[in-house]
């Protein structure tokens, strides 16, 4: 009886090395593809459900928190007043220098809307969106929320579904610039948040400068949001400047993401 | 015959059953800041009713259902699932010999700590030495995580006592 207890939990452990060593292969990525389309339909119903819920459990216990946040964003409503004044004129002149210096507008990107099916337990690091290889979706591509503010990348794609891992995954990696131009670095998760590493000893970007994708690394394209600078740390002995950032928004605030396609 | 198709009927339930259980957790529970691994809670209720097969089985097929949203490499939930569903056999066997209330709450313990300690060790062997113990271990999920398995295994085994027919 030990016996065969002891043969089934080997034969199973014996299939599941497999699997994870050999997790690109055929069989194995056509085998993750039936069990994704599998459960897509249900996922589908379940997260509706969630957003329901989530929607009234916000609406209950999140009365403080938004009112905290409305403050907030009423300053920041202000601030951006004075700087939509100047909007124009700024954009007149941009244009104006476009058609002398004869530039081509950037950030055309085609993009894909997609909704969120289902999470990773406990953490934001990972989620699953419910457009896969028919929509055109590839392993790869980034992943934003509206407003250009970086998510992560197509980690995993199957028929109708995708796996998307999110910047603050310690495989992640981006190419980061400020706004200003002057600090750059390179944008890198830790797990449970992100930090922005490797900026010259004689630079520092900030608090409260917002860090964007410079697109160098080729992976990223330039101009996308990824946080807010929090705290800066440079130390004697370290060769690079870091500092911590801050996400513009929690992963779990949202039901759909943008592919960018091309 | 009508035995055989019993048992095809009961795989093919059994096989349902789980695929909608691991879309509730991927699509519903996770969605909510605090939660708790539903098939850790029903591998600890099947080796506590000595389902020793249906856990094993239940670890290794449930994984893989996880893995599709896990942000690991796929199969890893399902191998830790299963070391986790034979530690707590293993320790049920020798240590926890009767079915008391302390004894449900322990294995409820066991099984999460296990479970995460496992994930820490495996993922650090996959990213070579990246991920944080933090990250697996210091953060306010685990604590609500432990609380909701043993709140939810005692509640089962209070009410379905009869079911089970255990003296709890």
């Amino acid at each position: 009886m030990i016996r065969s207890k002891l043969a089934i939990f080997f034969i199973l452990f014996l299939l599941s090395a497999f699997i994870i060593f050999f997790n690109q292969s055929e069989p194995v990525l056509l085998f993750k593809s039936y069990l994704s389309g599998t459960l897509r339909p249900f996922e589908v119903i379940f997260s509706q459900i969630g957003n329901k819920f989530m929607f009234w459990q916000n609406a209950f216990f999140g009365i403080r928190q938004l009112k905290e946040s409305n403050i907030k964003l009423a300053v920041e409503n202000l601030e951006l007043y004075g700087k939509l004044a100047k909007l124009p004129q700024i954009e007149e002149e941009n244009s104006f220098l476009k058609e002398k210096l004869n530039l081509a507008d950037k950030n055309f990107w085609s993009t894909s809307l997609a909704n969120i099916i289902g999470r990773d337990f406990e953490n934001n690091r990972s989620f699953l969106i419910d457009k896969g290889a028919d929509d055109g979706i590839a392993v790869g591509m980034p992943v934003i929320f509206k407003g250009e503010v970086v998510v992560g990348k197509i980690s995993d794609v199957n028929y109708n579904t995708s796996k998307v891992k999110t910047i603050i995954d310690v495989s992640s990696k981006i190419a980061a610039i400020n706004p200003a131009g002057n600090v750059s670095g390179l944008v890198r998760g830790l797990g449970s948040d992100i930090i922005f590493d490797l900026i010259a000893k004689n630079k520092k970007p900030a608090i409260g400068d917002l860090i964007i994708s410079s697109g160098t690394d080729g992976l990223w394209p330039r101009g996308l949001l990824i946080g807010k600078v929090k705290r800066v740390k440079s130390e004697d002995s370290q060769v690079f400047n870091t500092a911590d950032i801050e996400l513009l928004a929690d992963f779990r605030d949202f039901d759909n993401v943008f592919v960018i396609l091309k | 015959m009508n035995n055989d198709y019993k048992k095809i009927f009961l795989i093919f339930f059994t096989a349902f059953s789980l695929i909608v259980l691991a879309s509730f957790q991927m699509a519903f529970l996770n969605q909510f800041r605090w939660g708790f691994n539903i098939f850790l809670v029903l591998i600890s209720l099947l080796i506590l009713t000595k389902n020793i097969y249906g856990a094993i089985f239940l670890g290794w097929f449930g994984g893989f259902l996880i893995d599709t949203v896990y942000f690991s490499t796929f199969g890893v939930t399902s191998l830790l699932l299963l070391f986790t569903t034979a530690f707590l056999i293993i320790f049920q066997k020798k240590v926890l010999l009767t079915l008391k209330s302390e004894n449900i709450l322990i294995t409820a313990v066991l099984a999460v700590f296990f479970y995460h300690f496992l994930a820490w060790i495996v993922n650090n062997m996959l990213t070579r030495g990246q991920e944080k113990f933090s990250f697996y271990f210091l953060n306010s999920g685990i604590a609500v995580e432990l609380l909701l398995t043993a709140v939810l295994l005692l509640i089962i085994f209070s009410k379905g006592g009869k079911i089970f027919r255990l003296n709890v």
